[in-house]
């Protein structure tokens, strides 16, 4: 009787379980998907050109926090909470579908731009009242989500490398204003060392270019593409070709098209400055080309700037290299209460040379500047840290 | 001292960028061009009175008897004009899509990249924020309960009473 | 000699003054081409557009409700007439032909690079750098004619500045730091 009894209400209990465990699953936030989250944020986020400016004042250090930005922010409170919550969860899905190659729909880039404004601003804020490990984790998410805009497609990488400069900024900024502390400071570098293991490279891009290429030069899809070009003149030429076309014409431009970003892959493996110039000849080779090689009709409308995305993606990891290497430049500081004579060896340096930072003391801080140019700027970059005194 | 310095030579790359030469207003060869809006002009002066006269709707709102008239006008206007519209507006609509963008266009990978490499992340910004204009605004507030009136019909209805 | 204020201007217009007409346009034609310029992007369109402009205003006149709202009403008609003839030629601020598609930040001359500048800006905040050193406009007059604040014109025109100071600058206009104080 009593193994009966007992029995029964172990079934109960594990009934009940269940149904718990159940329940919790059918309520669980956050999904599984953050662009699902993404997603939300951008439906409830609306922004005047007017705030969206002085937002970009904010984040560019033209202005301080204000109390029309403070209100903003309280208003856009669940946006923001939507955005922190998304970079937390690992997986991304925005939904795209590849086999459509070029013509794939891509999310809505214009919001997110808007939306690390936003973040930045609240980062801002926290840090000017003092919480600035608060501050940096704001800027952590926006690192996560810079990683999770850069899907596959080259235009998302764009847009991602767009948001990693704006976290970089902003970071930037929050250590120029905080005092150097070894709690707060060593946090950031462990957070900085997770952030680097999600992948954030050109290549899925330019692996993507090719296959999209690969599925977009064809009859059906084609026009669709050309259409895509404001250049009328250009534009005519191409599809008088299409209406010339023997059955080849598509392959052979095909298979143009798969060596032409083969040579792209191999160029982006160079040092910077081989692969700036490799990658500024193969960009205008097809254009070139165009009006006497039929075989180049495609790639000559479908290739962007190489040289220029190399460039970017260059600045991108130099950037982050800064970043790392100024907080262990400022560690030092925290620790000996002064800031090293000289660059500490074994830190990551300007990718644009492949060399390590130049280190100069300066009277508010320190400076480290790239010891190559970036030849799509034509220009040395450097990046500036005060101390907070 | 450097700030003014630095403004000044932002404005004078500016004013040399855009060509700021001061453009004249040709009266006679304006008329020329565009002649008949220009005795449309010089009708009003025939009329006497002042050209302002109370607007049409005015008019027709006073009396019931010419708002009659005028809906059925309109009734007629529109019945006639949808009938006629398919063939007509087929020609317009592949005009049209020769020229101008759809939204799904303007939000392909490629129409994105080629924005992009014409004018930044600005350039895609725009493209996208043009893209997504047909869907207006977000209403200023959706609240939970608008939506279940939407669904439901009711909000207050806590219990489904058909099953 | 002094100038006739634009209301009565505009009421001898609506009543058929040709001279009335001719003199409001004459008035607002740098204006008018100033705005179209900063969607069309080309200084020939623009003069095009803003006559079409006026011709449209001279049809139109009758319904303009409120006189003092001449050069507003008529800059409402010159965003139309510039972004219906930007759809209509396939040219919005600027064209790139085949050729130039793979190049992007190539070193142009200093005024490619400043239209450049230009272009990345919002509608709005290009539209007031037009009308300020286009026509030498004073804030007072732009102000009439975008129908804000003379406040929200110096906000933009302030921040249309530094956006493009900053582009300027990114993009190795080394001699140039707007705002920085430093060479």
């Amino acid at each position: 009787m009593k193994t009966i009894k007992s029995r029964k209400i172990t079934k109960a209990i594990f009934a009940v379980l269940v149904l718990f465990v159940s329940a919790l699953s059918a309520f669980a936030y956050p999904p599984d998907n953050a662009a699902v989250l993404y997603y939300q944020a951008c439906m409830l986020y609306e922004v005047d050109s007017e705030m969206n400016g002085m937002l970009n004042d904010l984040r560019s250090g033209r202005i301080e926090p204000n109390e029309e930005i403070k209100e903003f922010l309280k208003k856009n409170r669940r946006a923001i909470d939507f955005v922190l919550d998304a970079s937390e969860v690992r997986h991304c899905d925005w939904g795209v579908d590849y086999s459509q190659g070029c013509e794939a729909l891509m999310p809505p880039f214009y919001k997110f731009r808007q939306l690390s404004y936003l973040i930045v601003a609240d980062a801002r804020v926290l840090a000017k009242q003092g919480d600035y490990k608060t501050a940096l984790g704001r800027c952590m998410s926006l690192y996560k989500m810079a990683r999770h805009v850069n899907e596959r497609t080259l235009i998302s990488y764009l847009v991602g490398v767009a948001l990693n400069a704006v976290a970089n900024d902003c970071v930037i900024k929050i250590l120029s204003d905080m005092p150097q502390d070894m709690e707060t400071l060593t946090l950031l570098k462990g957070q900085l060392v997770r952030i680097d293991r999600l992948p954030f490279s050109v290549k899925p891009a330019l692996r993507c270019e090719h296959e999209a290429g690969i599925i977009s030069i064809s009859l059906d899809r084609i026009t669709d593409v050309v259409r895509g070009f404001d250049d009328g003149a250009s534009k005519d030429k191409i599809l008088e070709r299409i209406r010339a076309s023997d059955k080849q014409f598509f392959d052979r431009n095909r298979e143009y098209w798969g060596k032409y970003m083969d040579a792209v892959q191999t160029a982006f493996d160079l040092p910077y400055p081989k692969a700036y110039s490799k990658l500024k000849v193969l960009s205008e080779k097809p254009s070139k080309e165009f009006s006497k090689n039929p075989n180049a009709t495609f790639a000559a409308a479908l290739a962007p700037g190489w040289h220029a995305v190399c460039s970017l993606s260059i600045r991108s990891g130099t950037d982050s290299n800064a970043v790392k290497s100024a907080i262990e430049i400022y560690l030092i500081k925290a620790k000996t209460d002064k800031l090293p004579d000289a660059l500490p060896a074994g830190l990551p340096g300007d990718l644009f040379s492949g060399k390590d930072f130049e280190y100069e003391k300066t009277k508010d801080g320190f400076v480290l500047r790239c010891q190559s140019k970036d030849f799509l700027k034509d220009k040395i970059h450097q990046y500036e840290f005060k101390v907070k005194k | 001292m450097d700030k003014e310095k630095n403004e000044k030579h932002l404005d004078e790359l500016i004013s040399h960028a855009i060509n700021t030469e001061k453009p004249q207003f040709d009266a006679e060869k304006w008329k020329q061009k565009y002649p008949d809006e220009y005795q449309t002009l010089l009708s009003r002066a025939a009329k006497g009175d002042s050209a302002r006269q109370p607007g049409i709707l005015k008019v027709i709102l006073k009396s019931p008897l010419t708002k009659i008239a005028a809906a059925a006008v309109i009734i007629i206007a529109v019945s006639f004009f949808s009938a006629h519209q398919d063939s007509s507006e087929q020609a317009d609509t592949i005009t049209v899509s020769k020229i101008t963008k759809s939204p799904v266009e303007m939000m392909t990978a490629i129409s994105l990249t080629i924005a992009y490499r014409k004018g930044g992340i600005e350039a895609v910004e725009e493209q996208c924020k043009q893209a997504f204009k047909p869907i207006g605004p977000r209403p200023r507030s959706l609240s939970i309960e608008q939506i279940l009136t939407e669904f439901n019909g009711n909000s207050k209805t806590s219990e489904r009473t058909e099953l | 000699m002094v100038q006739k204020p634009d209301t009565v201007l505009v009421k001898a217009a609506i009543d058929g003054d040709a001279d009335g007409f001719t003199e409001l346009c004459r008035r607002y034609y740098p204006a008018m081409v100033a705005i179209a310029h900063s969607v069309l992007g080309d200084r020939h369109l623009a003069e095009d557009a803003a006559q079409q402009v006026f011709a449209k205003a001279a049809v139109k006149l009758p319904q303009l409700k409120k006189e003092n709202r001449f050069a507003g009403w008529l800059a409402v008609i010159c965003r139309n007439v510039a972004r219906d003839m930007a759809r209509n030629t396939e040219k919005l601020r600027t064209t790139e032909d085949l050729s130039m598609i793979a190049a992007t930040a190539e070193t142009d001359d200093d005024a490619e690079e400043v239209r450049k500048a230009l272009n990345r800006l919002s509608a709005p905040a290009r539209e007031v750098i037009f009308l300020r050193y286009y026509d030498g406009m004073s804030y007072e007059q732009i102000s009439s004619v975008l129908d804000i604040s003379e406040q929200a014109i110096n906000g933009r025109l302030r921040r249309a500045k530094k956006q493009m100071a900053d582009y300027l600058r990114r993009n190795g206009f080394v001699r140039f730091d707007y705002g920085q104080g430093k060479k």
